[in-house]
């Protein structure tokens, strides 16, 4: 297959960037997206030119650092991270337009390479469990019953890749967030930290220059780990709850 | 220039369980990770962790499963310590938050994975690594006060002074700047070395680096030709398949259809030790009854399972399955083959996580104490990096309150950067590019350095090992730039990988006996009088390999006959 | 009170509990409007009686058209507050995005198009007061207290009947998002109600918008005749 690719390309976090052209050709249709950039940048440094910066690790999906935005839409056409979309979704020849996720709270390093750390800032703020040290107690004395295990463990599969934010047309982080909330909030352990949980990170979000959530639902649509709309109700009922009591935040408690 | 009580290099499960012990136990800590910690390849791992929790399990049982499945390599004494600390560390987990499955009662379940006498492996659908490690990383965002992280920081090398590593050089991969750590006790925990092997289950960053550091300091590698294939990746592109699959009950088949377990181990069938399996697996292959386009694969039919339970407890696989082999797992099965998964073998160090070089520790992957001998059990390894990397950040947080700050120089910094300057500076078109010199070096070792070993084809591997180093030296880097350079990374890693490679291909031609993942065609017979012992790799003054032997500690269990 | 406002969620409650305030006073205008569909009685419609009726509610305990007035402070202050909240979202908005716009996905037209429509409605709602309530725009003939007749003679005109439509167009589009927006936001929807939420919104918008058309539809068409 053939495609004509434009890539977006900055040298640096304060250099402007612009979008170059590449015609690339010969490429296996279950090659991978990053695959085909790696094919790409082979031929590139064959000829001497400057390569394709771009993130990538495990390429199988799980650890959230692949973050192109392809045609648009961040990670690709279909609700799967990059490394996991195939050249065969594509049409022959087409021209296909690849930057970085794109929002201001996530500065652009180099390339399509970008700084996520505003998303770390949040889970500062809260987003965990204070314990003590000692014998823990048994989970068996605490049973978690399966629909609300469920619900966690779907808040919990947040690889925090940040295409959620990158939908967004507000540039929020609503969805990351409410996955953090709802994980912890609805554990036995998480609930005498219940509700200045909420309220920190909704501060913290805030604080990191993300916008605000108008409910278009752009987020739940492009995660890869199908991260429902329900942990942004869950944020905003929790941060409701937490808003009328005046407590110290839980970052400022070790 | 940076000064910390204890320095960790990788932020994956060993790391910054280390870290959050030691910031617990009120050090100062600093992390150096070349990835963003969550990127760290810890969060691949998927089948589960395992503990004797359950009231009818002991920790006793647990460890003499461990180190059966060692195949009698595994130091009794560590393998004990870790075993009877697991309970205490997965409710640990539990409480600050990962969310272990749960069964319809609401108490915590148990799957059943190799080699184990009783279902003891806790899990959370097929991304236990991901939920342990993010849940791991909240903690230390939690000490964020106490823990400095450097993240996307590559260490270049230990700084060893006075007969004791002092701390490290390191480059900032954003700007290219590089800096000198000083540190009065320094934890490996960088993970393995799977990219030796084309395929392998391992991410881009498994590149070795922690072992090659310490071999490079002087510290003995362990147990290096103790290389894992894991028996279930897919042909395709060599991804994992958990073991939890046939956990869960999934069968192997080969071409005629039959569960050809049966035949090779009549009791554990599929949930034999993984070493048993891949070998069974691969006799099946190399004997005409493999299945795909190849021949070369083997059936994990998972439609055996019901579909309910492989949607809620298989999730990873049912989309791996889709995405890139094109099959729905519920209704047919998949074509896997043995690939390269981990590797028992590394730095070795004692129950506490110490090197022999003073104030060098290391943990997890990296580290050979030695828990797994010739073959890890499945779901041990998240274990391993858990126990080992909390108790080296304990005992290296309570050395350094008894040590005074190390003095550094930065003439380390100058060597090391008039290193990566002569890479950068190297004529393009020269030699040969990094990436064909490292995809022979997999090739090759996949080939000769896999399940099945013979004197012959080591000897061709350590040849290829030893020209490909030469080659490295003069291999070009394509960017030459100071921002986010990962080509010149790429190249340091490569020299990373060939020392390990080195060390792999040496100790396996050493050992002239079949043991746990080490099965040589012209020596198959276990040989405990001989061989019982571990073999260990040291770099002489001239930079060649040294060959020396450490003994098995054996403390309740006399090595017999292994049978599954 | 000031982080509530100053938060991005809290802000967000707050145009949300404000456009609550404002679709009630639609739903209860749309019904009383009603009143309308029972025709120019003998010279004494039912709707100018209810006009009348509004205006003496209270007395003469409370001042003449003391209840309209209460409802009209109450009605601007919600605007005030779902106006501005809005307005610093957005801007908020600009700043968190950047540059680079997102590209639609999935999001609905409703939800793409609030500012739109809503800036629509308020035009709209302008009109109309200078319309029927000021009395201001006297194309047709405009008379105090003549409820019935005023309609009349406006919805013979078939551009009055075309911005009438448009508005309520504008507005039922505002509200089919806006009504899920809201209870979303309040944390009133959960994984069992979503679906239930969503129809409701979608049905209560189409009502509404329902209700108030059958007034001009109904006299540009000649069902309900002439005042008497």
């Amino acid at each position: 297959m053939r495609f004509t690719l434009e890539v977006w390309t900055q040298a640096s976090r304060d250099e402007e960037g612009h979008f170059e052209r590449y015609d690339v050709d010969g490429i296996d249709p279950d090659a991978s997206f990053l695959e085909m950039l790696d094919e790409l940048n082979a031929r590139l440094a064959a000829e001497g030119k400057r390569t394709i910066a771009f993130d990538s690790d495990c390429r199988e999906g799980i650890c959230g650092m692949c973050s192109l935005t392809i045609d648009g839409q961040p990670h690709g056409p279909n609700q799967v991270t990059t490394c996991q979309t195939f050249m065969r979704d594509f049409e022959d020849g087409a021209t296909i337009r690849v930057e970085p996720f794109r929002s201001g709270a996530f500065p652009v390093v180099r390339d399509l390479v970008t700084d996520r750390s505003a998303l770390d800032r949040i889970v500062q703020a809260g987003g965990y469990v204070t314990t003590k040290t000692g014998p823990k107690p048994d989970p068996n004395a605490a049973p978690v019953p399966p629909a609300v295990q469920q619900k966690v463990m779907d808040a919990a599969a947040c690889i925090g890749c940040g295409a959620c934010v990158a939908a967004c047309p507000n540039g929020a982080a609503m969805l990351f967030t409410g996955a953090k909330v709802t994980h912890f909030n609805l554990l036995p352990q998480g609930q005498p930290e219940r509700a200045s949980r909420a309220r920190s990170l909704v501060l913290a979000m805030d604080a990191e220059g993300f916008g605000g959530c108008t409910n278009y639902g752009e987020c739940a649509r492009v995660c890869p780990q199908e991260i429902p709309l329900d942990v942004i109700g869950m944020l905003n009922r929790e941060y409701r709850r937490g808003a009328r009591r005046e407590d110290d935040t839980v970052g400022t408690r070790t | 220039m940076p000064a910390h009580d204890v320095l960790i290099i990788g932020a994956g499960l060993a790391g910054q369980r280390a870290a959050l012990a030691a910031a617990q136990a009120g050090a100062t800590v600093a992390v150096l990770s070349k990835v963003h910690p969550v990127r760290s390849h810890s969060v691949a791992a998927a089948g589960g962790i395992n503990a004797a929790i359950a009231v009818e399990d002991d920790w006793r049982s647990h460890a003499y499963d461990t180190v059966k499945g060692s195949d009698f390599l595994g130091d009794q004494d560590a393998i004990e310590v870790m075993c009877a600390e697991a309970p205490a560390e997965v409710l640990h987990l539990e409480h600050i938050g990962v969310t272990f499955h749960r069964d319809e009662t609401g108490r915590l379940d148990l799957r059943a994975f190799g080699g184990a006498s009783i279902n003891r492996t806790a899990y959370v659908a097929d991304i236990t690594g991901q939920a342990i490690l993010h849940v791991l990383y909240e903690q230390l965002l939690r000490f964020g006060d106490r823990i400095d992280r450097y993240e996307e920081w590559f260490t270049t090398s230990l700084i060893v002074d006075d007969g004791g590593c002092a701390g490290v050089v390191a480059r900032d991969v954003r700007s290219g700047a590089m800096e000198v750590f000083a540190a009065k006790s320094v934890i490996l925990a960088c993970g393995g070395a799977g990219q030796c092997f084309k395929p392998t289950t391992n991410g881009l960053i498994c590149t070795g680096d922690g072992m090659a550091l310490a071999y490079r300091a002087g510290a003995p590698l362990m147990d290096m030709e103790m290389v894992q294939y894991h028996p279930t990746t897919l042909v395709e592109n060599g991804f994992l398949i958990t073991e939890g699959a046939r956990g869960e009950g999934a069968h192997l088949l080969n071409a005629d259809g039959e569960r050809f377990m049966e035949r090779y181990a009549p009791s554990k069938r599929e949930l034999a030790s993984r070493d048993v399996v891949s070998r069974a697996e691969q006799t099946e292959i190399d004997e005409g009854r493999g299945v795909g386009p190849d021949g070369r694969g083997i059936y994990l039919d998972i439609t055996v399972v019901p579909r309910r339970r492989t949607l809620e407890a298989l999730r990873e696989i049912v989309n791996i399955g889709r995405d890139f082999a094109g099959v729905d797992i519920t209704r047919e099965p998949i074509v896997i083959r043995p690939g390269q998964h981990y590797v028992m073998g590394g730095v070795r160090t004692d129950v506490h996580g110490r090197t022999p070089l003073d104030g060098l520790y290391a943990a997890g992957e990296v580290a050979c104490v030695s828990v797994h001998g010739g073959n890890r059990l499945g779901a041990n390894s998240l274990l391993d990096t858990l126990i080992f990397g909390r108790r080296a950040g304990e005992h290296a947080a309570a050395r350094a309150a008894g040590t005074r700050m190390p003095r550094v120089s930065r003439a380390p910094l100058h060597d090391d950067a008039r290193r990566i300057e002569a890479i950068l500076a190297r004529p393009a078109g020269a030699g040969r590019r990094v990436s064909e010199i490292k995809e022979e070096l997999g090739t090759t070792m996949n080939r000769h350095v896999a399940v099945f070993r013979d004197e012959g084809g080591l000897r061709t591997a350590l040849d290829v090992v030893r020209r490909l180093r030469e080659e490295a030296e003069s291999a070009a880097v394509d960017d030459r730039g100071t921002v986010f350079n990962q080509d010149v990374l790429g190249a340091i890693e490569l020299g990373c990988l060939l020392d390990c490679a080195e060390a792999m291909v040496v100790s396996a031609l050493e050992r002239r006996e079949s043991r746990g993942a080490q099965f040589r065609t012209d020596f198959p017979r276990r040989d405990d009088a001989e061989w019982l012992k571990h073999i260990t790799i040291t770099r002489d003054g001239d930079g060649a390999p040294r060959i020396g032997y450490a003994p098995v500690t054996i403390t309740r269990w006399e090595p017999e006959e292994r049978r599954y | 009170m000031r982080e509530f406002w100053s938060s991005s969620i809290g802000k967000k409650i707050a145009v949300g509990i404000s456009g609550a305030i404002l679709v009630a006073y639609l739903v209860l205008h749309m019904v009383g409007n009603l009143n309308a569909l029972y025709g120019a009685g003998d010279g004494d419609a039912r709707v100018d009686d209810y006009a009348h009726w509004l205006r003496e509610f209270g007395e003469p305990l409370l001042p003449h058209a003391f209840v309209l007035w209460v409802v009209r402070v109450v009605l601007l202050c919600a605007l005030v507050v779902h106006v501005t909240g809005i307005v610093q979202l957005r801007r908020r908005a600009a700043a968190a995005r950047g540059p680079h716009k997102a590209k639609p996905i999935g999001r609905s037209l409703a939800s793409r198009t609030m500012v739109v429509t809503g800036v629509l409605v308020l035009a709209f709602v302008v009109f109309h007061i200078l319309q029927f309530t000021t009395l201001t725009i006297d194309v047709t003939p405009l008379r105090e207290g003549a409820v019935y007749a005023n309609l009349y003679w406006a919805f013979q005109k078939w551009y009055f009947v075309l911005i009438y439509v448009l508005g309520v167009c504008a507005i039922a589009f505002h509200l089919r998002h806006g009504i899920w927006s809201a209870a979303q936001t309040l944390g009133y929807v959960r994984p069992n109600r979503d679906r239930a939420i969503r129809s409701a919104a979608t049905w209560g918008s189409i009502v509404i918008a329902a209700g108030f058309l059958s007034i001009p539809v109904c006299f540009w068409t000649g069902v309900l005749g002439a005042p008497a």
